[in-house]
C-alpha cells in the first residue's frame, strides 16, 4: 500500500513561525565582545587587577593622606631612615635584613636602631614609609594617566571625526598638521610644556595630553572615512540629522572598539611619560610623590637600597602590563577575525 | 620618485622651520633668566645680555637666530662659557647616535628572529613563552629596565661597568640592551602576526601546491614578505629610542646629547635646549623620511603620495 501524507507527522516544524525561531538569544556587539573577552584568561585577570588597583587607589584616600606620606619625624631621621622591607616572616629579602654600605654581612637595622614597627615596604632616606609613598604616588600617577587620557580622547576623537567627516581640503590640512606634529619628538613637546608651565600635576597632564592624541586622531579619522560611506549614515543624512548628531549617535558608537583599544595603549604611555618628566626634573613638586618621582629620587640609592627603586618600578610595570594585556584581549574581542588565525 | 623625495624634503624643512620658531618663542616666554647668580650686579647682567645679544628687540633676536641657524651656528651656551652649542652637540652627537644605532640594529634583528620563531610555532609553548617575553618587553619602560640591569649586572653580579662610555666595549652592553629590548619586543609581535597572515595566504598555498619544501616556503616566501612592513615601524621606534636614550644616558653617565639636554633644563641654558631640540626633531624627521623612502623602494605597492 502506498503511503499517503496523513501517515506522516511533521516533527518540529509545525508552522513557519517555528521555522524562524532562533534558539540562542541574539547577542549584541558588546555581549559578543564580552563573551570573547572572557575566553582570554590573561585579559580577564588584568581587568580585575586594574579594577582592584583603581578601587584601592580611591579607597586609600581614607587611610593614607598626602600628609601621612610626606611627613617625617625630623628628630629621628637617623633612626628610621633606609629601613629595608620587613614582613615579620623569615622570607629572604623581606626579613628586615640588609647589607649596609661597606658591610660584608647582612644586619638588621630594625634591631640596631631599636625600631618596633615593621615597615612592609621599608622606609626612604629620611624615614618616610615607602609603602605609604607608593600608595600616594600610585594615586597621582593614575590621576595623571586617566585625566590625560580623557583629554586625549576628547581632542583625538573630535579632531579625527571632524577631519574624516569633512574630507577634502580640510582633511588634507588637518592630516598635514598631524604629520608635522608627530615628527616632533614627544620628549621635546613634554619638556617644553613642563618648562613653560612649571612643575606640577596640571602641567604634566597637559603635556601628556598634548602629545598623546595624535595616534587616536589618526585612527578615528581612518574609521570615519570608511564609516561615513555606510548606509545607516546615508539614512540618517536623508532624514535630516545634523552632522554633530550623526557623529555622536552613529559614528562614535560604531568605532567604540577601536577607541577603547587605543585608550588601553595611551594609559601606560601616559604613566611612562609622567616618570620620564620626573626623571628630567620636571615632574611633581617635592615632597609630593608620584611613581616616577619615587623612581628617579631613589636612583642614587640603587647600589645600597635597591628596594627603594624596585618597589615603585614594579608597581609601574605591573600596571602597564595589565593595561597592555587587557588591550590585547579587547582588540581580539572586538575583532574576532584577528583572533581566529 | 624624485618628485616624492623633493616634496618630502620641502615638508621637512618647513616643519623644521616651525619647530625652530616655536621653540624660539617658547624660550622667550619661559619664566626665569639664565643669569640669576646673586653675585651679579645689574651692570654685569646688562653687559652679559649685550654680549649674548639678549638686549636686542625680539624680532631682531629671532632673525639673528634664524640666519645663524642656517649655517649651523646655534649660539653660545650660557652654562659653559665660550662653548658654542654646535660644538657641544657635535661632540656628543656621535655617542648618542652610536648608542641608538646599536640598540636599533640589535633590537630589530632579535625581533625578526623571535617573531619568525614564534609564528612557526604558533600556539605552542615556544610561542607562548616568546609572547610573554615580548609583552613584558613592551610594558617595561627602557629606563626601568636599565635600572634593573644596572642593579643585577652592575652591582649584584658586577659583570659590566656601571657608567662611562668609550673606554671599552663592555661599557655599552647594558645601555644597549636596555634600549634594544623595546624595539625587539615590538618587532617580535609585529613579525609574528604578519607571518601568520602570510603563511595562510594564497601565494604560500601555491608554493605548497607546487611542492616546495617547507623550509623554502618559509624562508623565501612567507618570511621575506613579512619583513617589509617592519620598515614602517622604524620611525616610531626611533622616537621611542630618543626618549629612552635621554634617560639612559643619564642613568649610565654616558656623555651624549640626552645627558646634555637633561642637565641644561634646570640651569635654563636656553641655547643648548634649543639646539638639542632642533637636532632631535631633525633626527626623527630624517629617520621617518628614510624609512618612508625605503618602504617605497622595497614594496612597489606602496603608493607615493
Amino acid at each position: 500500500m502506498a503511503a499517503n501524507t496523513e501517515d506522516f507527522v511533521i516533527v518540529g516544524a509545525k508552522s513557519s513561525d517555528a521555522n524562524e525561531h532562533i534558539a540562542k538569544p541574539a547577542l549584541s556587539f558588546w555581549q559578543d565582545a564580552w563573551r570573547r573577552l572572557k575566553l582570554n584568561k590573561l585579559a580577564v585577570v588584568s581587568m580585575w587587577f586594574l579594577i582592584f588597583i583603581l578601587g584601592f587607589a580611591i579607597v586609600s584616600n581614607i587611610f593614607v593622606t598626602q600628609n601621612d606620606a610626606n611627613s617625617f619625624d625630623s628628630d629621628n631621621v637617623g633612626k628610621y631612615k633606609n629601613l629595608p622591607p620587613k614582613s615579620g616572616l623569615p622570607i629572604p629579602g623581606w626579613n628586615g635584613k640588609i647589607k649596609e654600605p661597606g658591610a660584608t654581612e647582612s644586619t638588621d637595622p630594625y634591631a640596631n636602631s631599636n625600631v618596633k614597627k615593621n615597615y612592609l615596604f621599608g622606609t626612604d632616606t629620611i624615614g618616610r614609609s615607602l609603602g605609604k609613598r607608593v600608595i600616594v604616588g600610585l594615586r597621582i600617577s593614575l590621576l595623571v594617566a586617566i585625566s590625560a587620557t580623557l583629554i586625549d580622547l576628547l581632542i583625538g576623537v573630535s579632531y579625527g571625526v571632524f577631519s574624516g567627516w569633512k574630507g577634502g581640503t580640510i582633511d588634507v590640512v588637518m592630516q598635514r598638521i598631524i604629520e608635522i606634529m608627530s615628527s616632533v619628538p614627544n620628549l621635546i613637546v613634554v619638556t617644553m610644556i613642563g618648562l613653560l608651565l612649571g612643575s606640577g600635576v596640571t602641567s604634566i597632564i597637559i603635556a601628556i595630553a598634548l602629545t598623546g592624541w595624535l595616534s587616536m586622531a589618526r585612527q578615528v579619522r581612518n574609521m570615519t572615512l570608511s564609516l561615513k560611506e555606510r548606509d545607516y549614515v546615508l539614512a540618517a543624512k536623508s532624514l535630516g540629522e545634523s552632522s554633530t548628531k550623526i557623529a555622536i549617535k552613529h559614528l562614535i558608537p560604531n568605532m567604540a572598539g577601536t577607541i577603547i583599544v587605543q585608550i588601553m595603549m595611551t594609559v601606560p604611555n601616559a604613566i611612562m611619560f609622567e616618570a620620564v618628566l620626573s626623571a628630567i626634573n620636571l615632574g611633581v613638586k617635592p615632597p609630593t610623590a608620584s611613581l616616577g618621582s619615587l623612581i628617579s629620587d631613589a636612583q642614587s640609592m640603587l647600589q645600597f637600597y635597591p628596594y627603594q627603586i624596585l618597589i615603585p618600578s614594579a608597581v609601574l610595570v605591573l600596571i602597564s602590563l595589565a593595561f597592555i594585556l587587557l588591550g590585547d584581549g579587547l582588540r581580539d574581542a572586538f575583532d574576532p577575525r584577528a583572533s581566529e588565525d | 620618485m624624485l618628485k616624492y623625495i623633493l616634496k618630502r624634503l620641502i615638508l621637512l624643512i618647513f616643519t623644521l622651520f616651525l619647530v625652530i620658531t616655536a621653540t624660539f618663542f617658547l624660550m622667550q616666554i619661559m619664566p626665569g633668566t639664565p643669569f640669576n647668580n646673586p653675585k651679579l650686579t645689574p651692570e654685569m647682567i646688562a653687559q652679559l645680555n649685550k654680549a649674548y645679544g639678549l638686549d636686542l628687540p625680539l624680532w631682531h633676536q629671532y632673525l639673528n637666530y634664524m640666519i645663524n641657524a642656517t649655517h649651523g651656528d646655534f649660539g653660545t651656551s650660557f652654562q659653559y662659557q665660550n662653548q658654542s652649542v654646535g660644538m657641544l652637540i657635535g661632540q656628543r652627537l656621535p655617542i648618542s647616535a652610536q648608542l641608538g644605532a646599536q640598540a636599533l640594529v640589535i633590537g630589530v634583528i632579535a625581533g625578526l628572529f623571535m617573531g619568525a620563531i614564534s609564528a612557526r610555532n604558533k600556539n605552542n609553548k615556544i610561542d607562548g613563552t616568546l609572547g610573554v617575553v615580548s609583552t613584558l618587553g613592551i610594558s617595561v619602560p627602557s629606563f626601568i629596565l636599565a635600572i634593573i640591569l644596572l642593579y643585577l649586572f652592575g652591582f649584584k653580579w658586577p659583570l659590566f661597568p656601571v657608567s662611562g662610555w668609550g673606554d671599552s666595549f663592555s661599557e655599552s652592553v647594558l645601555p644597549t640592551i636596555a634600549l634594544a629590548v623595546g624595539p625587539a619586543a615590538i618587532v617580535t609581535r609585529f613579525v609574528r602576526s604578519e607571518m601568520i597572515e602570510a603563511l595562510s595566504s594564497d601565494y604560500v598555498q601555491l608554493a605548497r601546491a607546487k611542492g616546495l619544501s617547507e623550509k623554502e616556503i618559509v624562508n623565501k616566501h612567507a618570511y621575506r614578505n613579512s619583513m617589509i612592513p617592519v620598515l614602517t615601524l622604524i620611525g616610531p621606534m626611533a622616537a621611542g629610542l630618543l626618549t629612552g636614550s635621554t634617560l639612559i644616558e643619564n642613568i649610565f653617565s654616558i656623555p651624549g646629547i640626552g645627558q646634555q639636554f637633561v642637565s641644561s633644563i634646570p640651569t635654563k641654558d636656553f641655547p643648548v635646549i634649543m639646539g638639542t631640540t632642533i637636532v632631535y626633531a631633525l633626527m626623527l624627521m630624517v629617520m621617518i623620511l628614510i624609512t618612508d623612502i625605503l618602504t617605497a623602494i622595497v614594496d612597489p605597492r606602496v603608493r607615493l603620495q
